[in-house]
């Protein structure tokens, strides 16, 4: 009786001891306004776009919550690139999504500027609450290529992959983003219209379906892609459409872009190596943005054409060029 | 045995240095008109040696404890007239027999325990405490067979988990195993398996420990103030020492729990005994419990075996060991867009443990330990990353104790260590940051304890050659561990020592589960890991029940490397020397009495460490810890057991704001900086936040039943019986909050044939 006792006891206190639900407790700290600032000039281009915003905070935890655009209005922002001097101007663009933020786009931009390779650019933003924000970068010098070095025509015989390789004279740990594409065009009412199809690196099986795989940014100076993604495309551009000679495919077309260090820096830091199953909660923030967070940096690109084999467009009903064959 | 005055430590310590020499050259092996004592104590049933069973003279008091092989030595016993030796240890029948020793001569003894079911009265005590007056023990636990079955068997029993319930050892949450020791990191805990060092010693993310506790017959685990016959770590020391195996009969165990199913085989072999098991998962749903329901496609299994021979007439007095670990872990998803990982141990060892007709131990060892881990990253956006490690260790270990009954002991130990990583870049360049090192270190220690109120462990590990490029050359380890009893009941205990580590794993603290964490050896650009332990406590034996330790430490820790937070580009260092220091206090009160045993530890802890300009608590330290354990014997082989633990809040880092991110990654699939925005938090000073307390409460109730000629062990427990909600981390972009396990029913069933 005595031990059936003792362990009725030693139970029943266990059962009301407290601590059985959530206690009242915040992971947040003091809320800390901060600003920040987003610019990429790109050498494609002769409008230059910029995003300014600033930190939010959110009742609970989940900061999709925060349905209100943090965009800022009102600074005046510069640029300046060797010596000349660019002012940029608010603009408003309306939203494609709208399911965090319905309010249109809001950015800076300025017009008739296009970023000169190997020159130093600096930025300076000055908000309404008078608040300064400054990065400066040097933009990079574009690659190159010798064409004695990429494969000189697609598809070569017994390789099933084609590659490109290009050189550069900007240092280690530059990052390049090779963007391969297909031109061709297809007849609409008579009228050629061109149409550029970026071509993954591969397809790999995902859930039963295939699912394509893009070149990123890497410091390598080659990029490979699978003829079997190149294949895939090919047939892709025309499925379902039966008329095949409406099409005319071109060439392959090879961009590839240099990061400066500032964005090459921004992309490598961001690059989280994700096993699904690991948990890290601290989490390192690149900037070059003095006074805030965000990211200014630049990037210019070389494209170079690729041949493709007649033969090879030929195969999938394809015409080899606009005019008669 | 004469007591000594505080007055004459001082005294006692030039003593040995001084002296030392002179007592090592002692021409008499034997003291006039004396003999000397050796015994093996064995289990009558299973002859598995029983470790650390108090064994004593009662007309002479003086006394010991079996050693982690079962064997003890006692010497200056008079000869020539009979003299009562009685042998005592938990769970067994005391023995007491007279014993009669020639002069001049070795008398050995073999003492076969009979195990009993019946929790006796605590008559060892006097045994007890002349074997440990001056035991130079401090921060030391011991484990013995008999605990180890005591444990709480929760999910799946583990070893690793009871010795967090110790003062002074940490974790992090109830996912993992891993442990942190008074401020250190888990990669500066030395974990071996019979002298081998075991590189992950872990299944399923840290959840169990790849060591089957069927296979274990003792632990020794110290805390800190090890002493000079381990090194290459700066914070613990675990040796597991396992069976030999059943020397007398064949038998079967098999064991079934709700993750996995066992079985052990152990039996008699010519001159000596085997023992072999053996344990695979076959079911992955309880990870749900531990991992926020995810579902986690993992499976383990482990092996493990061991031989032993003992042949008088191949080498008298000789012990010969043969061992094997291994262990394997795969997480497969079987979808080529998630990566897979696989982890895995193998462990083989030999050794050859000498006795003789003179007070000298000797053992000689080598093994060799590999670990091979591995991040298979198909298409998912993890990296591949590949580990292994080669671990070749050599040990010699020999002890010489003298009439006084102080002990001497040198070796030395060679490692040749080789560690690949590879590694790949954003280029998608592999590499291998790994290396090859030796480790030629030797040890010297004397232990002066021919006071029975006073014990000096005073040595030093020197490493003659360093595993990396900075740790050779001479580099001194010098350790000193005392006891000084004032009175019976009240003994000061003290440990310092210097301790090297040159070796690491690239982790990454602020995960909070982590599933690779390679090794390497320390790179070259940086020194090896030094750590300084100071260590003072009190024994108090308030009654032959009722015992208190207290130990305060303090630990500092120069050159460990640690995770460079702001590496940015491939080429700049992974690795970055960080400092640290901690200090607390610790209580552990046992009170036995009858059928109940209670143990209480409390601990109160500082642990702080420095990397770059940040000064910040690490991520494991708590300043309060109380564990709360009463266990009860109800007779007929019913058993149980309640554990309360309470562990004050762990550090994290506080959430100050969100702000829109731009997603490089994003960005460049659209090259437009208007909508590839993610959530990304402002996260305020590192560390300065505290997470709610911890506390859980476990119950346990054991039964032992016979059916026929086979034995069932029946084990049902529940964790978490008041279903606390243990915060385990806030997920950051959800902010959803992760709690640690949930109430718990579990049970696991034994056959024993």
């Amino acid at each position: 009786m005595k031990k059936i006792l003792l362990s009725m006891i030693v139970i029943t206190a266990a059962f009301l001891s407290p601590g059985c639900k959530d206690e009242d407790f915040s992971p947040k700290g003091d809320f800390k306004e901060k600003y920040i600032l987003n610019c990429v000039l790109k050498s494609d281009t002769t409008v230059q776009t910029l995003t300014l915003s600033s930190s939010y905070n959110v009742n609970r935890y989940d900061p999709l919550a925060n349905r209100t655009d943090p965009a800022l209005r009102g600074a005046d922002v510069r640029v300046w690139v060797g010596d000349s001097v660019y002012i940029f101007r608010e603009a408003e663009e309306s939203r494609s999504d709208t399911s965090r933020y319905s309010t249109p786009i809001r950015y800076y931009y300025a017009k008739n500027f296009r970023p000169q390779a190997n020159k130093p650019a600096e930025i300076l933003a000055v908000l309404p609450n008078g608040r300064k924000l400054h990065a400066a970068t040097s933009i990079p010098l574009p690659v190159y290529v010798n064409f004695a070095e990429i494969d000189s025509i697609i598809p070569i015989d017994g390789r099933s992959y084609f590659r490109a390789v290009w050189n550069t004279n900007s240092g280690q740990n530059t990052y390049y983003y090779p963007r391969p594409s297909l031109v061709y065009f297809k007849f609409e009412n008579g009228i050629p219209i061109r149409h550029v199809r970026y071509l993954p690196e591969r397809y790999i099986l995902s859930g039963g379906k295939f699912v394509p795989v893009y070149p990123s940014p890497t410091l390598n100076l080659v990029c490979s892609v699978e003829l079997d993604a190149l294949n895939r495309v090919m047939e892709e551009i025309s499925a379902g459409d039966p008329n095949k000679k409406n099409y005319v495919v071109l060439t392959v077309i090879f961009e590839v872009w240099t990061l400066d260090m500032s964005l090459s820096g921004y992309y490598s830091s961001g690059k989280l190596a994700d096993d699904g199953f690991s948990v890290k909660l601290d989490q390192t923030d690149f900037t070059n943005v003095e006074g805030g967070l965000g990211i200014f940096g630049s990037c210019v690109s070389y494209q170079f054409p690729m041949r493709l084999d007649k033969k090879y467009i030929s195969s999938f009903g394809y015409k080899t060029k606009l005019g008669a064959e | 045995m004469q007591e000594l005055k505080l007055p004459g430590i001082l005294f006692s310590l030039l003593l040995i240095f001084f002296f030392l020499p002179a007592a090592s050259d002692s021409p008499g092996i034997y003291a006039q008109g004396s003999g000397n004592l050796r015994g093996l104590i064995t289990d009558s049933t299973s002859g598995e040696a029983l470790a650390y069973a108090s064994v004593a003279i009662q007309e002479i008091s003086t006394g010991a404890y079996s050693d982690s092989k079962g064997y003890f030595l006692i010497t200056s016993v008079p000869a020539g007239r009979p003299l009562t030796l009685v042998v005592s240890y938990m769970g067994y029948y005391p023995r007491k027999m007279t014993i009669k020793l020639e002069k001049g001569k070795m008398t050995h003894l073999d003492i076969r325990m009979v195990p009993t079911s019946v929790v006796l009265p605590m008559v060892e005590k006097v045994e007890k405490r002349i074997a440990e007056e001056n035991a130079t023990d401090i921060s030391l636990q011991r484990l013995t067979i008999k605990e180890l079955e005591l444990l709480p068997k929760g999910v799946e029993t583990d070893i690793f988990r009871s010795l967090q319930y110790l003062p002074g050892v940490r974790s992090t949450g109830d996912v993992s195993a891993r442990y942190y020791i008074r401020g250190g990191a888990s990669n500066q805990n030395l974990v071996m398996i019979n002298g081998a060092t075991i590189y992950n010693p872990f299944h399923a993310f840290g959840l169990f420990s790849i060591v089957d506790p069927e296979m274990v017959n003792n632990i020794e685990f110290f805390k800190g103030g090890f002493t000079s016959e381990y090194g290459g770590r700066l914070s613990s020391v675990m040796n597991i020492f396992t069976k030999d195996g059943n020397k007398n009969n064949y038998s079967l165990k098999a064991g079934i729990s709700y993750l996995s199913a066992k079985a052990l085989v152990e039996g008699p072999i010519p001159y000596g005994s085997f023992i072999v098991t053996g344990r695979k998962s076959y079911s992955s749903d309880i990870y749900k419990k531990f991992l926020n329901d995810k579902n986690i496609p993992l499976d383990f299994y482990d092996l493990s075996f061991k031989l032993n021979y003992s042949n008088p007439e191949f080498v008298e007095g000789s012990k010969i060991t043969i061992q094997g670990l291994l262990s394997d872990d795969r997480l497969m998803n079987g979808d080529e867009t998630q990566a897979d990982l696989k982890w895995s141990n193998s462990i083989f060892g030999f050794k050859w443990f000498q006795i003789s007709d003179s007070p000298l131990f000797f053992e000689m060892g080598v093994s060799f330990s590999s670990f091979l881990g591995e991040v298979i990253p198909n298409y998912s956006t993890s990296k591949p990353k590949k580990n292994e490690v080669n671990d070749l260790n050599m040990k010699v270990d020999c002890s010489y104790v003298y009439d006084s009954k102080d002990e001497l002991g040198v070796g030395l130990n060679i490692l040749r260590l080789n560690t690949k990583l590879f590694l790949e870049n954003n280029g998608g360049i592999i590499t291998d940051i790994g290396s090859t090192g030796t480790n030629f270190a030797v040890y010297v220690k004397y232990k002066y304890l021919r006071f029975k109120n006073l014990g000096i462990d005073l040595g030093t590990r020197i490493n003659l050659t360093g595993l990396s490029k900075k740790g050779g050359g001479f580099l001194n380890e010098p350790r000193l561990s005392f006891t000084y009893r004032f009175i019976p009941e009240i003994a000061l205990k003290g440990a310092w020592g210097i301790y090297q580590q040159e070796m690491t794993t690239l982790s990454d603290e602020s995960e909070v589960i982590s599933l690779f964490e390679p090794w390497i050896i320390t790179p070259n650009y940086l020194s090896p890991a030094r750590a300084r332990h100071y260590i003072l406590g009190l024994e108090t034996n308030f009654t032959e029940e009722l015992s208190l330790e207290t130990e305060g430490y303090y630990k500092k820790i120069e050159n460990f490397p640690a995770l460079n937070e702001k590496k940015v580009f491939d080429s700049d260092p992974d690795l970055v020397a960080g400092s640290g220091e901690a200090y607390g206090l610790e209580f552990m009160l046992k009170y036995k009495f009858l059928d109940f045993y209670f143990m209480g530890s409390y601990s109160l802890g500082w642990t702080y460490k420095t990397v770059g300009d940040w000064l910040f608590y690490p991520k494991y330290d708590s300043r309060h810890s109380l564990n709360l354990t009463l266990e009860y014997n109800f007779g007929k082989d019913w058993q149980a057991s309640v554990i309360w633990v309470y562990n004050s809040g762990l550090p994290f880092t506080k959430i100050t704001g969100y702000y829109d991110k731009l997603d490089a990654g994003d960005y460049f699939n659209q090259f437009s900086l208007f909508t590839p925005y993610q959530p990304f938090l402002l996260l305020g000073d590192k560390n300065l936040g505290r997470l709610p307390d911890y506390h859980r409460l476990d119950i346990s109730l054991s039964k032992k039943f016979s059916i026929g000629f086979a034995n069932f062990y029946l084990d049902a427990s529940i964790v978490n019986v008041y279903d606390r909600k243990n915060i385990f981390y806030f997920e950051r972009n959800t902010g959803k909050r992760v709690n640690m396990l949930p109430f718990l029913p579990t049970a696991t069933l034994k056959l024993e044939i």
